[in-house]
């Protein structure tokens, strides 16, 4: 099982702070987001629109005094948009990181996330239908959170092509894409997988561009022989395209992220997905103290690279 | 399980007996009392597993001819639980008791002087007590919440009988109980089996 709970993140909070220039983000930390509050309730939501997706993909967690809180006794997400509704569920029970996909709908229509206490649809899932049998439980100080936030214009990659050959770590990937007006804040994840032989490593890093249109990155920097890497591995498929997408939300203490480096592996090749977002912020409810809500529209193509 | 148990007394009770002669019942024993306790082993139609429990019974049997007759009796089914289980909302474990009459046919084979065969088919009505344990991995309070269900089901058995005197016997005994849909009124029910051996005596008046 690839969710595990640990308190560590990338500097993501450290990066929205300082805006959308170009940085590359490794360095781990042992702290929650600092945007999520001390006191009250905190909300850390995030909807992504892949291109061409059926669905969009949502992801969010709640924060109690700055404590990630799990849902239990009939507290859960639901997320609404136009007339759809789903709720999240979390792949570890007390991790505390939630999750789900809601079919596409009208994309300028707002998507609403909030946390309700509805005993039976919480249980819905269990061999026995709860409504005949349930302990009684009150709703917890979080229900009541909530956050809405509406999709931005459609992310569109234009180039590297979808299995482009790397052979040296002197390349660069080159990266371009459609611009939009206005400009928003757009995230580069990428996500590496390499091989030696039967061996395999995977890990990720996370870049904070601004909207022009291009970003070129270094063979070298995605594929280290020396400086650290954040390893993910083992990455169960099945959570492959949500991790890539909900990384940053991921790290911030669901996903045993771990440090380590590519000194004695010597690389037969790897494949190197990049997923550019394009990034609009929500607005939070009035009961939420901190947190965020973020909703993106997505467009990923997977390279090669084989020395 | 049942075919398994079934099969272990038949063969532990036919190595205990001469070679059968079939011997004619004893027309007198056309009345009897049975009482028996055995451990039995649950089973659900759900997606959860059911431990094992302990079943008592008090029955009835008039015998209307040499290998045939009625019978009326009364099960309890002692606390059965199932696996405790986790997901997002939290943990939860139920436990079923049950109180059950009894009302079938039973047949019986003289096998020897001292050995009989018996067989049971019949139906059962059932009135089970459902607990439901939940916890909240201490978030929120635990508790336990209980409801009754009745409803109906069946049982089969086959058994042999050691006369030890002219009116006492030994009972040995493999039985299968069934009870259809619990929690019938729900959107999920359930059949709850067990599956298991008794042993008692029987007097006969």
């Amino acid at each position: 099982m690839p969710f595990q709970l640990h308190h560590k993140a990338l500097c993501f909070s450290a990066v929205v702070t300082l805006g959308s220039l170009v940085t590359g983000c490794s360095d781990l930390e042992d702290k929650t987001p600092t945007s999520v509050s001390t006191e009250g309730t905190s909300l850390i939501a995030h909807i992504d629109a892949p291109k061409d997706g059926p669905t969009m993909q949502v992801a969010a967690s709640v924060y109690r005094h700055g404590v990630i809180r799990p849902l239990v006794g009939g507290d859960l997400f639901y997320v609404t948009h136009a007339d759809r509704s789903i709720t999240l569920k979390a792949p570890d029970d007390l991790a505390g990181f939630y999750m789900g996909s809601i079919p596409a709908g009208d994309i300028e229509r707002p998507l609403n996330i909030d946390i309700r206490f509805d005993p039976h649809v919480a249980r819905k899932d269990r061999w026995y239908d709860s409504s005949a049998l349930v302990v009684d439980t009150q709703a917890s100080v979080l229900v009541g959170a909530s956050g809405s936030a509406t999709l931005p214009p459609e992310t569109l990659l234009t180039e590297p092509a979808a299995d482009t050959q790397y052979r040296s770590r002197t390349d660069q990937i080159i990266m371009s894409w459609q611009t939009e007006t206005p400009a928003l804040p757009m995230r580069l994840v990428t996500l590496q997988r390499c091989y030696q032989g039967t061996r395999s490593k995977t890990w990720t890093d996370t870049y904070r561009l601004s909207d022009t249109g291009s970003f070129t990155v270094n063979i070298a920097d995605l594929i280290p022989t020396q400086k650290d890497i954040n390893r993910v591995d083992p990455v169960a498929e099945a959570f492959t395209n949500i991790f890539l997408t909900f990384f940053e939300i991921l790290t911030f203490g669901i996903v045993d992220v771990r440090t380590d480096n590519n000194k004695t592996f010597s690389i037969d090749y790897c494949t190197i997905d990049l997923r550019l977002h394009r990034e609009q912020s929500g607005t939070l409810g009035d009961r939420v103290k901190g947190g965020q809500i973020t909703a993106s529209t997505s467009d990923s193509v997977t390279v090669r690279y084989e020395p | 399980m049942s075919h398994r148990l079934l099969l272990t007394t038949l063969a532990t009770g036919l190595l205990a007996v001469q070679p059968p002669t079939f011997a004619e019942a004893d027309a007198s024993q056309n009345r009897s009392v049975s009482a028996m306790a055995g451990l039995y082993r649950g089973d659900i139609n759900a997606d959860t597993t059911l431990g094992n429990t302990t079943q008592t019974m008090l029955r009835l049997n008039y015998f209307l001819t040499t290998h045939w007759g009625l019978e009326a009796g009364f099960n309890r089914m002692t606390k059965a639980e199932t696996d405790r289980q986790t997901d997002n909302a939290g943990e939860y474990q139920f436990t079923f008791s049950s109180k059950e009459l009894m009302l079938g046919l039973a047949g019986r084979l003289q096998l020897n002087n001292d050995w009989k065969v018996q067989a049971h088919i019949g139906w059962l009505r059932y009135d089970m007590d459902v607990e439901l344990w939940e916890s909240f991995f201490s978030y929120k309070p635990s508790g336990e919440k209980t409801t009754n269900d009745q409803g109906n089901g069946y049982y089969a058995g086959l058994g042999l009988q050691r006369d030890l005197r002219k009116n006492v016997s030994l009972d040995f005994q493999a039985l299968h109980f069934k009870r259809l849909d619990v929690l019938g009124d729900s959107s999920k029910p359930f059949d709850l089996s067990t599956n298991g051996a008794s042993v008692g005596a029987t007097l006969y008046f």
